[in-house]
């Protein structure tokens, strides 16, 4: 104990020197990735769209959805999560998240019919899986006539459940 | 005791260093890839989520190379030991809201296991990462 006040004279200098210079270090490197970052994007030809692609998917509204529901003509997809879609989703819709792409396909595939409209849908009108899922299909399966429902989940919600389905699943909610 | 602990730490920053270098050049080639594991997290809008997928790739390789450094060395394990903290977080929160998402730690190559693996993953890095805060010698920086 009588050692402390002898040793921490000499200690305090070197301490103060080392506290600026990682601080300097940790500066310095939160830094530096900055302009080569821009680089990146500037040049990266796998750049991602820095906004959303406008009307690269037509939307759908909740009224034109039940319509094709309503007529069989429809293919409905929800975008989100595994545990919400089971917690409750659009009557007759199939599950493909972007995290279980591969796994949900093939369940699209054979449900799909030649001239069926796909309608897609994820939580509510600012998330980003239903236009993942769109590009993918399109891309990767060459499904074309892909919409993407407005307001997602959260619109047909409000708009469209069944009154005690609605009550039951903001209840639960 | 000490001096051993110090003889034996050029083992865990080769090794942490390794696996973010790694990490980094995956997600520099490919932003989009991560660009979508970061929107899947549904924590960030998409402007953020965009900044995000250039900026952080480039400094895990920075910092991932400066751990090697001796000047660096404090510095970037803060960093790290600080990127690590929030990474696990967003994890945790992912596994807690039930989402069934890609790491998108090493962005498409790696594809995700599962949270358990992923969080005990990262809570052994985290301890490297305060072995070496706590033992490397300060009057290196």
């Amino acid at each position: 104990m009588e050692m402390m006040p002898e040793n921490e004279p000499s200690k305090a200098p070197t301490a103060g020197i080392v506290k600026r210079t990682t601080v300097f270090w940790f500066l310095i490197l939160l830094l530096l990735p900055v302009p080569f970052a821009i680089l990146n994007a500037w040049l990266n030809p796998n750049r991602p769209a820095w906004t959303k692609p406008v009307g690269e998917f037509p939307f759908i509204t909740v009224a034109g959805l039940d319509v094709l529901r309503a007529n069989g003509t429809s293919m409905i997809i929800d975008a989100r999560t595994p545990a919400e879609f089971n917690h409750s989703h659009i009557p007759g819709a199939l599950n493909l998240y972007p995290g279980a792409f591969d796994s949900g396909l093939e369940a699209v595939i054979d449900n799909w019919m030649p001239e069926q409209t796909i309608a897609i849908y994820c939580g509510d009108a600012g998330c980003a899986s239903s236009e993942i899922i769109a590009r993918r299909l399109r891309a990767e399966v060459g499904f074309e006539n892909i919409y993407l429902l407005e307001g997602g989940w959260e619109r047909w919600l409000q708009v469209s459940a069944p009154l005690p389905y609605r009550d039951e699943t903001q209840a639960i909610q | 005791m000490n001096g051993n602990h110090i003889k034996w730490l050029w083992l865990p920053r080769l090794l942490i260093a390794g696996i973010f270098i790694f990490a980094g050049v995956i997600k520099v080639i490919q932003p989009d890839t991560f660009f979508e594991d970061v929107l899947n997290y549904q924590l960030l809008p998409r402007s953020a989520a965009w900044l995000i997928a250039f900026y952080l790739p480039m400094l895990e390789m920075v910092v991932g190379i400066a751990l090697l450094f001796r000047p660096t060395c404090r510095a970037s394990a803060w960093i790290l030991l600080l990127c690590m903290i929030l990474f696990t977080t967003a994890l945790a929160f992912a596994w807690v809201r039930g989402l069934n998402i890609e790491c998108g730690c090493f962005g498409g190559l790696i594809p995700a296991s599962h949270y358990g693996w992923l969080l005990t993953r990262n809570l052994l890095l985290i301890s490297l990462l305060g072995w070496i805060i706590l033992v490397y010698p300060k009057h290196d920086t």
